[in-house]
């Protein structure tokens, strides 16, 4: 296999320019552009996170609800809201400005067509305050998987559209300034910091092909009374569809952080760059046809695909193992540069002191429990124990609720003060916080997985609930004590992120710079295969077509539209 | 592996790194892989079989 194809500089890959430390400096343009999405991503965030203790005093026998009449109406309402702001809306801001931004930064060029990124974001924006309306006035309390029976207005849905949409057009002006770099640019690699999250903008728009058709076909004509009922497995297909690959949206941020910025931040390089580009493209192929793995109890799918989904859901291992092992390679190549010695003991001069670097390291920590829990729910029978239990909800709050959003967390605390112009306001605060999210997650979060595990269900009150046994009981409780934590983790990051945006400008030597990772291996000796698009997009409609045509055919031509009629709407 | 064996090791910033801290890690993950794994099935098992 011929390793370099067209190296850049003659015989000497390694005479172009490596691709970090870039000095690219971002415009103020570019800068208000990234910090809009940050307001909106941290509002969305500051909002749901304070939905989400109502929910765990519930369980523990303390119930607010009635206090927040008429602003929040019931706990479905609130959950809803949870769901929506926290993991749809805060993600999908904070990943659009994040990928503008290391688009920019690692291309060393501004966005091609910056005009069509902000339309992109405005129309996120319209779509998000449509789709506000209606939750705010509990018309939508259909939870985040939004598929039928249960039934909101349309306005709901339509925002809901006008924000992938909008996601949608931000990702077509990352293509194209990719493409314009490569045109600039023939023969080098393109730096990984930009590449991977334009991976996953790539992944999103096939993803999203399911609520989109679901929406426009089903859920939109059915609020709107042009159809009167709809097919509640159909569409659940085609949510999950989305559903599942919805996880690795949000988590490939994270990892291109965990990749290509963290090793800088503990001193240390990025192990692998061939490693890291193969495992985004293993993403890309395999993170969406696994969906009936989130279906394994529905009758109207036959256990055949169930079980070809579950076991392409276990491939989604193999580019997690490669990222667990790359990372933590990458920080014992820091640490020990650092200092470091023994079999673990290098962990010690990791610079748990900066907590950017200490977010991040605590939020991988619990992914790594996530991943575990993640692979007894793709476990077609393991999973009849667990599935519709709080295990569930337990399961993915150290998912996006962990590994995400502290991840996210973290990378605020550099990316803020640097689009600002400041340094970050009292890190020891920011590292407390993130010190108390993980503390208040691993309470949190056993407790709901044990819960599930006695049989408690998911998405019920179970403050309220009759039949729960005794032996419950401790374990509601420890619930509500992760979430009072988890509340305060939350409002020490709102109080950071407040002051540090209020604070003076500083000199720019003292704001902190964009962590941009080399890696050990020159990045010109990838091969070239892992930095083409279209032999891994080709894979992943192949893959597509073999794994959901068939069922899509016979669940469309078979399509039974037999759900409730126009009023159902069963939280009021 | 010892601290002083650790030490031993080639200068980091070489493309000849052994990351034997991260296979130790990797393994103890593997291992809490499968005891975890195990754990539900062993609940699956003590609820009864379906034929």
């Amino acid at each position: 296999m011929t390793v370099v194809e067209e190296p850049v500089g003659g015989s000497d890959p390694t005479r172009v320019d490596r691709n970090f430390d870039t000095g690219y400096e971002l415009s103020q343009d570019e800068k208000r552009f990234i910090g809009q999405h940050m307001i909106v991503a941290i509002a969305a965030l500051t909002i749901g996170s304070l939905m989400g203790p109502l929910q765990s005093f519930q369980f523990g026998g303390l119930d607010l609800y009635p206090y927040l009449e008429p602003i929040i109406q019931s706990y479905y309402q609130g959950l809803t809201l949870h769901g929506v702001l926290n993991a749809l809306v805060w993600t999908t801001f904070f990943i659009t400005g994040f990928t503008t931004l290391t688009t920019v930064k690692g291309l060393r060029r501004p966005l091609a067509y910056p005009k069509l990124n902000k339309f992109g974001f405005w129309l996120m924006v319209v779509g998000l305050v449509t789709t506000a309306v209606p939750i705010l006035t509990d018309s939508a309390s259909v939870l985040y998987t939004f598929y039928p029976p249960l039934k909101a207005s349309w306005a709901f849905y339509a925002g809901l559209t006008l924000v992938v949409v909008g996601s949608w057009i931000e990702g077509y002006g990352f293509f194209l300034t990719l493409a314009a770099w490569r045109k600039e640019n023939r023969g080098v690699r393109s730096p990984f910091i930009s590449l991977g999250p334009i991976i996953n903008a790539a992944m999103w728009q096939i993803a999203t092909l399911g609520v989109a058709v679901s929406i426009l076909t089903m859920l939109l004509p059915w609020s709107l009374g042009l159809i009167d009922n709809t097919d509640p497995e159909l569409a659940r297909t085609y949510f999950w569809f989305t559903g599942h690959p919805l996880v690795y949206f949000w988590l490939l941020p994270a990892y291109t952080s965990w990749y290509g910025m963290l090793p800088k931040q503990v001193g240390g390089k990025l192990f692998s760059d061939s490693m890291a580009r193969l495992a985004f493209w293993m993403f890309l192929i395999v993170s969406v046809p696994v969906g009936f793995h989130h279906q394994f109890v529905d009758p109207g799918v036959p256990e055949t695909w169930k079980y070809i989904h579950a076991i392409l859901t276990y491939s989604v291992f193999f580019p997690s193992m490669i990222t667990a092992f790359t990372v933590i390679a990458s920080l014992e190549y820091g640490a020990r540069r650092n200092g470091g010695t023994g079999l673990v003991g290098w962990i010690r001069k990791l610079p748990w002191t900066d907590p950017s670097v200490a977010a991040q390291l605590l939020a991988a920590i619990l992914f790594m429990f996530g991943g575990i829990g993640g692979l007894t729910n793709a476990s077609y029978n393991l999973n009849l124990v667990i599935h519709n239990t709080a295990w569930v909800p337990g399961h993915f709050h150290l998912t996006v609720a962990t590994a995400v959003t502290l991840s996210f967390m973290g990378i605020t605390y550099w990316l803020v003060p640097h689009i600002m112009g400041k340094q970050l306001f009292s890190p020891t605060t920011a590292l407390v916080q993130a010190w108390t999210w993980f503390v208040g997650m691993i309470i949190f979060s056993n407790a709901m997985h044990v819960l599930g595990l006695l049989g408690a269900p998911r998405r019920s009150p179970l403050g309220d609930a009759a039949y729960a046994p005794e032996e419950w009981n401790g374990h509601l409780l420890r619930v509500s004590i992760g979430g009072a934590i988890l509340l305060v983790s939350v409002l020490l990051y709102v109080y950071v992120m407040v002051r540090t945006a209020i604070s003076k400008k500083v000199e720019p030597a003292l704001v902190p710079e964009v962590p941009i990772a080399e890696s050990i291996r020159h990045p010109q000796l990838t091969p070239v295969w892992l930095d083409r698009f279209k032999p891994w997009l080709i894979a992943a409609a192949l893959l597509l077509v073999i794994a959901y045509g068939p069922q899509f055919v016979d669940q469309i031509f078979n399509m039974n539209l037999n759900s409730p009629g126009p009023d159902f709407v069963p939280w009021k | 592996m010892t601290d002083a064996e650790s030490t031993e090791m080639p200068a980091a910033d070489d493309e000849h790194f052994k990351p034997v801290g991260t296979m130790f890690i990797l393994a103890l993950f593997v291992a809490a892989l499968i005891l975890l794994w195990a754990s539900v099935y062993v609940i699956l098992i003590s609820r009864g079989v379906t034929v």
